[in-house]
């Protein structure tokens, strides 16, 4: 086996391998679908046993991270932009959620879009993609993370719109490339404005770097800019808003989460990779990442970036459970789902549960994966179908897939054992320490997952079956990644607890209070806890108690309505004669009437806008200019005209005046 | 006739030929798929057998 060094130090192979993959399958190699099929997932595989022994390597001698390596990009007389590879402990833990998913996702689209004619350019784009994630993961400063960020975000345009030639899938990739693009570019204010309030600090370090040995990191010049009254708090609040921007649309946060749902638009595999695990994820990853953007200069909580987190997750997390609650499509339910967990991550990031967000993108990242996956296995069963109206008892004719549903239902619900219930607690505990009301909203929340998810469950699998196609199960290369992703839907959730710890008599079983060395909780927050970080283990038997109870009731609530009752129960709703409850449904099933308002913004205020801004500068300002400009110069043209006649008569007599004049002046002048 | 025999049997041996390599394709992928599991589970207990390292936590009291 390779040293550690050699691993860690090698590690751009693992970003480059996927990308040569992708460039060779474009260029030539799409002729032969096996060859690309091959190259694709044997670059992924690669990957995927790197991180695998890095990991490795990491634990043995973690003396060797953090490590970096960066080049020269962009030289300016003011300031140059470094490109480079990051390793620590944060990258290591993605870089393992990334190639592992994308690795089973990669091998689930051999069996799904086995007869699809666009077989070849289905696994250039997702090599491509997997490349520019990669990169994402191991970008060493702020310039390199928006590089890779647009790269991951060209990709998801793609694949969105993979079958274009279908209407909806052309006009949602469009929409989340203009929401995406929205937020990017407050993105890149964010960036600038931190730029050119620090950039006399930075020196010769790394621009905007996440780790400099020196100090000369992000939150070592925010300090020391501060210090030096470059960069005042208000400042750094509004570069912190700005930069958030780019974060909300990525991860589909309220009010850029529009085009989340319509993404599953695209091919199941894209939306389980992609819209689920790892690029909707780069958004809580970037606020991980660069960290010290939204605390207060001196490196502490209780700024006001971290509130505008929590207070964004948190309306996100409560708005999209309550619009998945109404929906019919499988996908989008999971779709408003993964908006609402990364609600959830949002908030564990924002009240300073840096771990627990952090834990939670892990243990979504499988369980969600898997979900999608289980919901490509039904739609392929069912020859299309993507209606759970339609659907029922499918538990008979796919029990490997409704088992691995099931096993993601109750890990997404927080059922006690399952990996989602350990993040998730972590999240609310944290939550319920930051302010009691936003942990009920949390509370509330898990109540609502459990029921829209075990809603779905019941509509899909149990039952009798309502459609008219003839269900089967999928071959085992599409339900073994399932299986495969089955296993940490249940089991990763134990690496972010320890027994050992809980202690259900404190107000707050797992806090540190900070006043003597203690062991980690757990293992996962061992490993990505860096020293620095504001770090928050809240893990609360009382509070763990209640947001069981919560997701009990919710799953006993679904049982009741949609075991026993079906599908009726919905038109009885949307039909009910109480005003509030019909309105209630209606704007739950109408997503709030975000597309709506939207719309009504796009052509009652910003086209009317756009129009004004038009006239005023474009036809009363320049096109004026211009007409005036024309109209002096053909003015002048006139004018010539006369002098310049092309007689030679007049010019004689012209010159003859002028002759003439110039010798009386002479004359009259002279003594 | 024999001619069209040949032709017959050739078009069969091929859709033969696609079908095993077709089959073959999913077995390496399911086998690659089985491996990856192990994988994940060796590395996940190697993981939870780790010694909790002792690290000072300071908690932020501000909000």
């Amino acid at each position: 086996m390779p040293s550690g060094q050699f691993l860690v130090e090698n590690i751009g192979y693992v970003i480059a391998a996927p990308f040569l993959a992708g460039m060779l399958i474009i260029l030539g190699l799409w002729r032969s679908k096996t060859t690309a099929m091959v190259l694709s997932i044997g670059s992924i595989t690669f990957g995927f046993l790197y991180s695998i022994f890095l990991f490795y390597a990491i634990t043995q001698e973690p003396k060797l991270v953090p490590w970096q390596f960066n080049v020269n990009w962009l030289a300016t007389s003011d300031f140059h932009l470094s490109m480079g590879l990051l390793v620590d402990n944060l990258a290591a833990v993605m870089l393992l959620v990334v190639t592992t998913v994308s690795l089973l996702v990669q091998i689930y689209s051999h069996g799904y879009m086995r007869d699809d004619p666009g077989y070849s350019r289905f696994y250039a784009y997702l090599s491509l993609f997997t490349g520019s994630m990669l990169g994402l993961v191991v970008a060493t400063n702020l310039f390199e993370t928006y590089f890779f960020w647009e790269l991951v975000g060209v990709c998801s345009y793609f694949l969105i719109g993979f079958w274009w030639n279908k209407a909806l899938a052309a006009e949602a990739a469009l929409k989340a490339f203009f929401v995406n693009r929205i937020g990017d570019c407050g993105f890149l204010i964010g960036i600038l404005l931190l730029l050119a309030a620090t950039k006399d600090v930075w020196g010769s370090h790394v621009l905007l770097g996440y780790f400099d040995p020196n100090g000369f990191d992000l939150g070592g010049v925010i300090q020391k800019a501060h210090a030096a009254g470059l960069l005042p708090a208000g400042l750094l609040t509004l570069a912190a808003c700005f930069t958030l921007l780019g974060p909300m649309a990525k991860s589909a946060q309220f009010p850029l989460h529009v085009w989340l749902p319509d993404a599953m638009e695209g091919p199941t595999p894209i939306s389980a990779l992609i819209h689920a695990a790892t690029m909707v994820a780069a958004g809580v990853y970037l606020v991980a990442r660069a960290y010290p953007i939204w605390l207060t200069p001196d490196g502490h909580t209780g700024s006001v970036g971290l509130v505008v987190i929590t207070v964004i997750g948190a309306i996100t997390a409560f708005m999209a459970a309550t619009i998945a609650l109404s929906q019919f499509d499988i996908k989008r339910i999971l779709a408003w789902s993964t908006v609402s967990q990364l609600g959830y991550m949002f908030v564990g990031l924002g009240t300073g549960a840096f771990s627990g967000g952090i834990f939670h993108l892990f243990n979504h990242a499988f369980f969600k994966a898997m979900l999608f996956l289980c919901s490509g296995a039904v739609i392929h069963g069912l020859h299309g179908e993507q209606d759970i109206r339609k659907m029922g008892g499918l538990k008979k004719y796919m029990p490997i897939t409704a088992y691995c549903c099931l096993i993601g239902t109750l890990s997404i619900s927080g059922c006690p054992g399952f990996s989602g219930f350990f993040s998730k607690d972590d999240i609310i505990s944290s939550a319920c320490h930051y302010n009691i009301w936003l942990g009920a909203l949390m509370i509330f929340t898990a109540f609502l997952t459990a029921f829209y998810m075990f809603r779905l469950y019941f509509m899909t699998f149990e039952n009798e079956y309502r459609g008219d196609a003839h269900p089967h199960e999928s071959p085992p290369v599409v339900w073994l990644p399932l299986v495969v992703l089955a296993f940490p839907s249940v089991l990763s959730g134990y690496l972010g607890f320890n027994w050992e710890s809980l202690n259900f008599t404190s107000s707050y079983g797992l806090r540190f209070d900070g006043s003597e060395a203690a062991p980690l909780a757990n293992q996962f927050a061992a490993f990505i806890y860096d020293g620095k970080t504001p770090h928050f283990e809240g893990m609360n038997g009382l509070v763990m108690l209640i947001s069981t109870t919560a997701a009990a009731l919710g799953f006993a609530l679904a049982w009741k309505v949609y075991k026993t009752h079906t599908v009726h129960v919905n038109t009885d709703i949307a039909t009910s004669k109480q005003p509030l409850i019909a309105f209630l449904y209606d704007f739950s099933f109408n997503k709030w009437k975000f597309d709506e308002l939207y719309l009504w913004l796009v052509n009652k205020v910003f086209l009317p806008a756009f129009d004004f801004v038009w006239q005023l500068i474009d036809i009363h300002i320049v096109d004026k200019f211009v007409n005036l400009t024309g109209t002096a110069t053909m003015a002048i043209g006139t004018l010539m005209r006369l002098i310049q006649n092309g007689r030679g008569q007049y010019y004689a007599m012209v010159i003859f005046a002028w002759v003439a004049g110039l010798t009386i002046v002479a004359y009259l002048l002279s003594p | 006739m024999s001619s069209k025999h040949d032709s017959h049997d050739s078009k069969h041996e091929s859709a033969d030929h696609i079908i095993d390599e077709k089959s073959f394709q999913d077995k390496a992928l399911s086998a690659l798929a089985v491996l990856s599991l192990l994988a994940l589970l060796i590395l996940g207990f190697y993981w939870q057998s780790l010694p909790l390292p002792a690290v000072q936590i300071h908690e932020e009291a501000e909000k």
